[in-house]
This record gives structure tokens, sequence and C-alpha cells, in this order.
């Protein structure tokens, strides 16, 4: 067996980010020594020891934020240890020396570089030293409920040195299925865009085993002298392995194995304990051989002659310009009815091309079109519209793939927009659907997307399908600072950083940070919206973005988070600077104030959300702003009439002058009598 | 019916007393003339100022010969009355006393008639000055504690 380089254990640091890195306290990864046999795209390599055994060998995949890894994957394969994969002992965020967080994982080094494709290998060699084992780790990792879909020749290794065997290499850094190349992908998913694969099943990897078989066999990839239409043409009418080996190319002792393992039926194809049989000398049931119905004259397009209605479908989705041209030909009807071997084609493509969404916006129509109809000619296959192709099971990471690109992401949003994925589990075979329980919640989910992605709301959109569809996809948001942020209690670590860094004063949250709490932590629309748009939310919808935070905060065990309070002290003082009342005003900043350097988000609620404090404002201010109006007029009324008053005064004064002179005549009669006759 | 009936009745009421009061005034001077022809004059010239009031006053008001004329009679009849007990020998023309009262009397009832009205403009000018001290704080009692909004004044920034 031949194996690319291994990297020297002794290698000096290179030039790169120096400083050291641990994971879990226990593992120690060197940024400064790459181990390039394990890098790929989104992910880069490092070597790693366990500071408590420092002799053993470890490698650190590390993930750059470019692609969605597999962290359920990832829970499932920790601690697994067989001959025939190399070991996944850990994995987590760290801290990496350019300042931000990185998702780490950590395998056992491998001793040699990748398995390299020179020499055919002997029957005896594959069976032992390769299907045999990765057999073995095969069931373990399909007992622990994953799917490993990274099986192909240069992702094999030598697990120690001088081991006759090889081991699975890693498969959770990037998407199931991600680095494939399309010939080691059944024929449903290789027509799909890498990042759009779907998790696949256990069955997947039986014919990625196979086919890595054949490679080996071949002693090059299979198909590797057509270009890539060419083969996935040969592939849908002659069957993969046909496709790429002639009978008489498989040794005898093989042929049943490649031929069951290989199958492009997935319920004919064998499962791991099938194989397993086989490897042990046991006869399991073998997949039905048979020539696939051909076309006798071809049908041209794109330069390529096809000759069943799936490859015809493939070339419309790969030619994308020019398949509404043969769509709205004759020729095209009339070969399907005249010439191809699947009966239905016609009447299915037909039909196809009558239907059409409701909201189809009009620079669409022919892409729909196309869309549709590729599903009717080949309805086993990926949706394809726009130039992207998805398995309706790899939405979520294919929308993390295109989020950046906006072509991709324009076509995405018009897969779900228009219902594609729903349409092409609609004509699947159901016993590919599963249980109508799945299916109904596959619909509500695909229903849901639908609503979301064409939502104008900010806090719903592209972004809110991503985080929704896609569990363990951490939070893209430059306001997380660089952090891996995979769920809300990490969230708020990150964010009380950042408040506490004091460069954002205020919670302004970008579309992916309210889609990443919408989608994690059931948040009403309008406390979202305040925290993106702080000064246009009412007082309601900024309460509910503090309350958020105090049920957050509580949620994750009542952690200190100061820097969070004190942006909700800033929230809460807005609330608190409408309150009419100045004592009160005065009273509850008193109290927010106090709260602040608590940390306590509940207590900063506490003292600006009390029952009736708005109500008994409101009514408080508008009583005294009447009665302050009613003695401004009172004040008017008062000075305007001075004259009149006055006037009215003399006149009462005239009128008690008489009274008080009339009681007065009773003492001057008095008086008059005591006095005269005192005389 | 029952109000009219009352207001015919009040009329009726003030008219008989109208002239319930010129019978027993008519009765008094009889009685007076009766006893001495002099006291009767001395009566009539004590009255002049309040005849002299009545005369000035506009048509419809009694104010000024109601206060002149209701202390020059609260010294007159005592006098008069006076003189009548001891025999009607007092020459109440000639008495510098009985005129001093009259006099004293009639300056009260004109006093009283001038000065009423200034103290009473006085006073109301007082309390209309101590409400609008007191609705003035009141006011700034409620912008103290409710800002400038509560007199549709806006906020002041920052």
């Amino acid at each position: 067996m031949a194996f690319d380089a291994p990297p020297s254990p002794e290698r000096p640091p290179e030039r790169g980010p120096s400083g050291q890195v641990v994971l879990s306290g226990q593992y120690q990864i060197h940024p400064g020594e790459p181990f390039p046999a394990l890098n790929g795209k989104g992910v880069e390599a490092f070597r790693a020891i366990d500071l408590r055994f420092p002799a053993e060998n470890f490698v650190a995949l590390t993930c750059t934020g470019e692609l969605l890894p597999r962290l359920e994957t990832m829970s499932s394969l920790r601690g697994l240890s067989k001959a025939g994969t190399l070991a996944l002992v850990a994995f987590g965020p760290v801290d990496w020396p350019d300042g931000r967080q990185r998702l780490a994982v950590i395998y056992t080094a491998p001793a040699a570089g990748r398995f390299a494709l020179s020499t055919p290998l002997t029957p005896f060699q594959i069976v032992e030293g390769f299907l045999r084992p990765a057999a073995a780790a095969l069931h373990d990792i399909h007992g622990r409920g994953a799917v490993h879909r990274s099986i192909r020749p240069d992702n094999l290794f030598q697990r120690e040195g001088g081991a006759t065997s090889l081991a699975l290499g890693p498969c959770v850094a990037t998407p199931p299925g991600y680095e494939q190349p399309p010939i080691y992908e059944p024929l449903e998913c290789a027509a799909a865009d890498p990042a759009g694969r779907g998790t696949g099943t256990p069955k997947h990897d039986i014919y990625a085993l196979g086919m890595t078989a054949v490679a080996m066999l071949l002693g090059r990839h299979p198909g590797s002298e057509y270009d890539r239409d060419a083969l996935m043409i040969r592939r849908l009418e002659h069957g993969s392995l046909r496709a790429v080996v002639e009978r008489s190319q498989v040794p005898p002792e093989l042929v049943d194995a490649l031929v069951s393992m290989t199958t492009d039926d997935e319920t004919d194809r064998w499962s791991v304990n099938d194989l397993q049989k086989w490897l042990n000398g046991g006869r399991p049931d073998l997949a039905r051989q048979y020539e696939l119905p051909k076309a006798l004259s071809p049908y041209e397009i794109g330069g390529y002659q096809v000759r069943s209605a799936r490859s015809l479908g493939y070339m419309l989705a790969r030619r994308p310009t020019e398949a509404p041209t043969h769509l709205r030909g004759d020729a095209l009807s009339m070969w399907l009815r005249d010439y191809a071997p699947e009966r239905t084609a016609q009447a299915m493509l037909d039909h196809a091309m009558l239907e059409r969404p409701a909201d189809t916006e009009g620079g669409d129509y022919d892409a729909i079109q196309t869309a549709h109809a590729v599903l009717a000619l080949d309805p086993e296959g990926p949706v394809r519209y726009r130039g992207v192709a998805v398995d309706p099971h790899g939405l979520g990471p294919l929308m993390v793939d295109a989020l950046n690109d906006p072509d991709r992401r324009t076509a995405v949003t018009g897969i779900v927009r228009y219902g594609l994925l729903q349409r092409a589990l609609d004509r699947r075979l159901s016993e590919r659907r599963g249980s109508s329980r799945k299916a109904n919640r596959q619909a509500i989910n695909f229903e849901r997307l639908k609503r979301w992605i064409v939502s104008p709301l900010p806090w719903e959109g592209y972004e809110r399908c991503l985080y929704d569809i896609n569990l363990n996809l951490p939070c893209l948001s430059p306001m997380t600072g660089g952090r891996w942020v995979s769920g809300v209690s990490d969230l708020i670590t990150a964010l009380d950083q950042v408040a506490l860094g004091g460069a954002v004063k205020e919670p302004t949250f970008d579309p992916h940070l309210a889609a990443f709490i919408g989608a994690r932590f059931d948040t009403p629309g309008d406390a979202l919206l305040s925290l993106m748009k702080p000064n246009e939310a009412d007082d309601d919808a900024t309460l509910g973005a503090i309350r958020m935070f105090a049920e957050l905060q509580q949620t994750y065990g009542s952690p200190p988070l100061r820097g969070i309070a004190q942006w909700c002290g800033n929230l809460a003082a807005r609330i608190a600077g409408r309150i009419h009342h100045r004592p009160s005003r005065q009273k509850v900043m008193a109290t927010i104030e106090q709260a602040i350097p608590s940390g306590s988000v509940a207590t900063i609620l506490k003292a600006i959300d009390r029952p009736g404090l708005r109500q008994r404002d409101e009514q408080g201010f508008a009583l005294c702003k009447s009665e302050y109006t009613r003695i401004a007029q009172e004040i008017r009324a008062i000075e305007r009439n001075t004259e009149t008053r006055r006037a009215g005064a003399q006149h009462r004064g005239r009128d008690n002058a008489a009274l008080i002179a009339s009681t007065g005549s009773i003492i001057a009669a008095f008086l008059t009598l005591m006095l005269d006759s005192g005389r | 019916m029952k109000a009219i009936k009352a207001r015919m009745t009040t009329a009726q009421v003030a008219a008989n007393g109208r002239a319930a009061l010129t019978l027993i005034g008519i009765g008094l001077i009889i009685v007076v003339a009766a006893s001495s022809f002099s006291y009767l004059v001395f009566a009539a010239a004590a009255l002049m100022p309040t005849i002299g009031a009545a005369i000035m006053e506009r048509r419809g008001q009694r104010q000024m010969a109601i206060s002149v004329g209701a202390l020059t009679l609260a010294t007159v009849i005592p006098l008069v009355i006076g003189a009548i007990a001891t025999g009607s020998q007092r020459n109440l023309l000639g008495s510098s006393t009985a005129w001093t009262f009259v006099g004293l009397a009639a300056a009260a009832g004109f006093a009283i008639y001038f000065l009423m009205p200034v103290a009473n403009v006085w006073i109301d000018d007082m309390r209309s000055q101590a409400r609008l001290r007191a609705l003035r704080e009141r006011q700034q009692q409620l912008e103290k504690d409710w800002g400038p909004e509560v007199a549709g004044r806006p906020t002041a920034a920052g």
C-alpha cells in the first residue's frame, strides 16, 4: 500500500500562529505545527498532544467556520476506538491565537499520510486490509446512530506504524459527503452540490465502501477517464458499477460483494451486517443484477447524448440556460414519447410543466419550469434550481455554504420559496420517506421555512431558516466577538464580554443574532426588533427584550452578567425616561443604577416592570395636565376680569355700607340715649 | 300656578310693607307734631342730608340714603322721643348737642358709604392676589413633579 509522506513529528515550528491552545484542559494543540495530510476546505489540521501522556500523538482538526461541521456525529463517535477508524477523542471550541475561537476535533494521529491510489491491490489486500476493518468500524459507527459519509481512497490512513490494514479517516469537520468525489456518492445524491448531499443513511457508506474497493482494484479513481457529465450519464444509464468497470475486470471472489455494495437500488444494497456476513463466509442475499433499459435513439443536449429520462433530467439541470428552449420545443417531448425507456416520463413532464407556484416572480418562471421538469424526469435525484442542486435533507449545510455567495443564496431562497423540496419528497418512493408522521413533520418544517424565507421582518428571512434547520450552527454574527457560540448560554456569555468591552453601548443586533435567538429561544418578534432597532422600539417591545435577557440569565443558572446588565440598564433607562412623574422616574432610575453592578437583569426588570406603573403614571399625568390647563384658564380669567371684579366689589361695598350703617344705627341710638341722658 | 301665586303674594307683601311703613311714618309725624312743631322741624332738618343723599343717588339705588338715613334716624328718634318724654320742654333746634349727634351720625353714614367700597375693593384685590399666588405655586409644583410636558411644552433635550 502506498501513502503520502507522513509529517515529521519533530518538525520545528513554522511561521504562522504561535502560542499554545488547550482543549478541555487536556489536549494541547500546536498552531505552529501543521498536519497537512488532514487539511481540507474549511479545515486546518495541527499536531496535538495529550498533556497527561505527551508521548502519544494526536492531530487536531480545526474548523475555520466556512463550513458547518457535524457536531452530532462528533458526539456519537467520541471515544469509538476501532482498528478500522481513526479515533475521535475530544472536541470543543478553543481560543485561537488570532483572538477568535475555533471548533477543534482531536483524533489519534495516523502513522502515515493519506492512502494513495497507485498500483492496484489484490483482492486479499482489499478484503483483509480494508473491507474487514472498515466493516467492523462501520458496524459500531452505525450502531451509534451515525453515518460516516467520507469513505474514499484518500481518506484512509495507517493507524499505527507497520499496520497492514487501513483505517477510515475523519468525517466530522465538514458536511456529510462534502469532500466526496461524485463517484463515491450514490446516484440519488451524486448530482447534488457537495454541501447539499444530506446526512444519508448507512447504505450510503456501504456504497462508498464498495466503490473505494473498486478504486483499489483499479489503482485509480473509478471513472476518472470520463468527465463529470459523461460519467454521470453513464451511471444513470448503465448503473454505477457498470459505468466504471467491466464485469471482466472484477475478480470473481469480489464480484458479489462489489455488485451488492454498489447497486443503485438502495433497498437492494447490502447493509453492514450483510457485508460482515459475507466477510465471515456467509451468503447474504445478493443484489439483483439487471440491464437498465435505454432508448434506441439518443437525445442530444449540451454536447452529450442521453438515452433515458433520468439522464435527460440530469443534463437539463446542468444546462440551465439551454433547458427552457428544449422544454418548449417539440423535439424533447417527441423523444420522450417515442424513445424514452420510462413510459410515464412524457406524461409526468407534461403535468409538471403545467404547474406553477402562485407567487412566481416573472424572472423565475423558466427556472421553476426547468426544476419541475428535472424532478419529473428524475424524481429520485436532488432538487436542481438555477445551478444549485440539493437533496431535501441536505438543505441545512447548503444554506451555510451559500450564505456569502449572493447568486447561490438567491437560488437557495428560490428552492425554499417555491416549495421544490417538498415537491421532491412527494415524488420519491414512499419507503424512502419513512413513516407518514415523519413526512408530516417534514412538510410542516418546509412550510415554516418557506414562510420565513420570504418574510420582510428583519429577524426572519434567510438567517432564521439557517439557524432553525441547523441546530448546531454557531451564531455567525460579528457581535459574538469571534467566539464559537453554539447555544444560547454561550451567546449570552459572548454578548456579555462584548458589552463589557464598552465599544457597543446598546444592543444593536444584526439579523444573524436576532435569528439565532429567535431560533434557539422562543422570543417574541417585537422584542427582537427592539434589540435590532432600539431607537424605533416602543416600551412594550423594549421591556420584552429585557425580559428575554432576564429569562436567558435565569435559564442558564443566573450567572452575573454585568455587561448585559449595563445594556439592559440603558434600555430600561429609555423606558424610565418616559415616566412622566419625576420623583417616580428618579426612583426607578436610581434602582436601575443600583442593579447594574450586580449583573442581575431580573433586578433591572423588576425595577422597570412594575404592575400598573405605566397606567398610573399616564392617568396621573392626564389628570395633572388637565389641572394645569384649568389653573391657567383660571389665572387668565382673574387677570382679565380685574375691572369687572372691582366694579362688583364696589357695588357690594355700597350694599355692605347700607347694612353696616343699619346695624350701626342700633349702636348709634344706644349711644345717643346714653350720652344725651347723661348730659 | 303656585309660583305665580307666590310672586303675586311677594309683590303684595312688599306693597303692604311700604303701605305699613308709610302709615307708621305718618303716625309718627302726627305724634311729633302734636307734641311740638319744633321737634318736627328739627327732625326734618336733621333728615336733610338723607334727603340730599337720596336725591344724589341714581334711580333705583338707596345705599347712600340708607347709610346716612339709618344712622341719622338712630340719633334723631332718641333725641325727639327723649325730648317728648321730658315734657317737650327741650329746644332741640337750638341744642348744639343734638345737632352734634345728628351731624356725627350723618357724617358717619356718608363715611361708611364712601369707605366701604374702597375697603371692599382692597380686600377683594388682596384675595385675588393670594389666589393667583396659590395658583401659580400649584403650577410650579405640577411642572416640578411632571415636567414641562404637563404645561404642553416639550421636554428639554439632553
